[in-house]
């Protein structure tokens, strides 16, 4: 349930800006205003804001130090934090991420946009401090969304992930992601092969598991980002390689560029399909795509022809399909 | 690519209704001695269905068609019940295919009164057709 009244703290060193942000929320939203970090960080610790919207470049006390003050302590460690910035910087957007902020708006920005994202983070994180458990469908909140509120609300607990074909589970310890593990993957590859899972519910069960880590302490942000780097890469290879329910076949005599071609041009001997491949290749899907469509690009793997017989039962299925359909 | 099937049977009326539930609608041969209707899936791929056949004609009729190469990829009778003579004739044609390498499905169905073929009927007739011609191909594949 989110709060009776929502408590923002703006920080901006712009009179301008912070006027525009408190006229944007003042009528839905209890809204103070600090001029730099240093104001933001001694106002945040008496009056407990529900969330934080920050610039970044200010005196005194910078927003990313301002950040990082408040996660050391606490107390204020679990207040969502927008980064606001005039910087267009990609890296500086991926620093602000990396970090754990919870969004990251470039100046000039869309007032409707902004309220939509605040009303949505306060949303998420009341429904899981009240609960104290989490739940829900991947169509509606992806994980990664799923990660940073554990990560909030520093939880502790078995996020338990099932897609109707496959389950998951990442251990969390006070909000940090240590195990992950679905199928026969474990550890960073689990982690990453259930970042691509559109579909499905999940659920944050409590009850601490009896794992050993199999992520490295201390990493949880910086495996998120590369999660979502991974998984941009996957889609990217995806959309290169040809349409579903093509055949292809190692073309014969070719040099592997190396060992990890060798290995996936092998899930296609005889000829294959990308999905039937998948299943018969030694990769999670993170780096399995990338690779055939590497191989393809390299000439590795070609396209084979299909034969009359081929032919024929691909009509027969597209017949026996519409006949059904009757 | 076309997928042709031929259904034979001792008077029109049954492969008429056979067609007529599937499809809607069927043409006469020139010779008023066939039928023919079928599927389009588009760019030239589809279903095509043949009709044919006269009492202790089935057989010979199917024969003909082979042996003179035109592209058969099922063979389908459609009979009354009692009918012995026609059944002793899709027996004949399944061994002779056999005998002669000839890699098509042969299915038989017995079918009484008109009304017995319905839609639903002439679906599941012909997807049992569809799915024995999968079986071949499958095990020569």
């Amino acid at each position: 349930m989110v709060p009776a009244t929502v408590k923002i703290l703006v920080v901006d060193d712009d009179d301008n800006i912070r006027h525009l942000l408190r006229l944007a929320f003042e009528d839905e939203f209890e809204v103070r205003e600090a001029r730099d970090g240093q104001e933001a960080y001694e106002i945040a610790g008496q009056w407990n804001p529900d969330m934080v919207v920050s610039d970044i470049m200010m005196p005194k006390l910078d927003g990313y130090s301002l950040y990082r003050k408040l996660k050391s302590l606490p107390e204020t460690s679990s207040i969502p934090f927008i980064f606001l910035s005039a910087k267009k910087d990609v890296d500086e957007k991926v620093v602000g991420l990396e970090m754990g902020a919870d969004d990251y708006i470039t100046k000039p920005f869309s007032i409707k946009e902004l309220k939509a994202k605040v009303r949505s983070i306060i949303k998420k994180v009341s429904e899981l401090h009240v609960r104290g458990s989490l739940e829900g469908l991947l169509s509606e909140i992806d994980l990664v969304e799923i990660i940073q509120l554990i990560d909030m609300g520093q939880k502790t607990g078995t996020l338990i992930l099932d897609n109707m074909e496959n389950t998951g589970r990442i251990y969390f310890e006070k909000g940090e992601a240590l195990f992950a593990q679905t199928g026969q993957w474990t550890g960073p590859d689990a982690l990453f092969s259930l970042l691509s899972w559109k579909e499905g519910k999940f659920r944050l069960d409590p009850a601490v598991a009896g794992v050993e880590p199999n992520m490295d302490r201390g990493r949880g942000q910086e495996m998120l980002m590369e999660g979502v780097r991974l998984l941009d890469e996957m889609e990217e290879a995806i959309r290169q390689l040809p349409p579903a329910g093509t055949v292809l076949i190692p073309r014969p005599d070719v040099e592997f560029p190396s060992d990890d071609t060798q290995k996936i041009c092998n899930a296609f001997t005889g000829g294959a399909t990308v999905a039937g491949a998948r299943t018969k290749a030694p990769f999670p899907d993170h780096r399995f795509y990338p690779l055939v469509a590497n191989a393809v690009v390299a000439g590795c793997l070609k396209i084979k022809e299909p034969t009359i017989q081929e032919n024929e039962i691909n009509l027969l299925r597209r017949i026996k399909a519409a006949v059904q359909d009757f | 690519m076309l997928i042709r099937y031929l259904v034979l049977s001792p008077t029109a009326e049954k492969r008429g209704a056979f067609m007529e539930e599937l499809f809607g609608s069927y043409e006469l041969s020139p010779n008023g001695k066939g039928e023919k209707t079928g599927l389009s899936l588009g760019t030239g791929d589809g279903l095509e269905i043949i009709g044919a056949g006269e009492p202790s004609r089935l057989c010979s009729t199917a024969q003909a068609l082979v042996t003179k190469n035109v592209r058969i990829n099922g063979i389908l009778f459609l009979l009354s019940p009692g009918d012995e003579g026609s059944w002793n004739e899709s027996q004949r044609l399944s061994k002779w295919l056999q005998e002669t390498g000839k890699n098509i499905p042969v299915k038989t169905w017995v079918i009484g009164k008109r009304k017995e073929m319905d839609k639903a009927t002439s679906r599941r007739i012909l997807l049992a057709l569809i799915e024995e011609h999968e079986r071949l191909l499958a095990a020569v594949n």
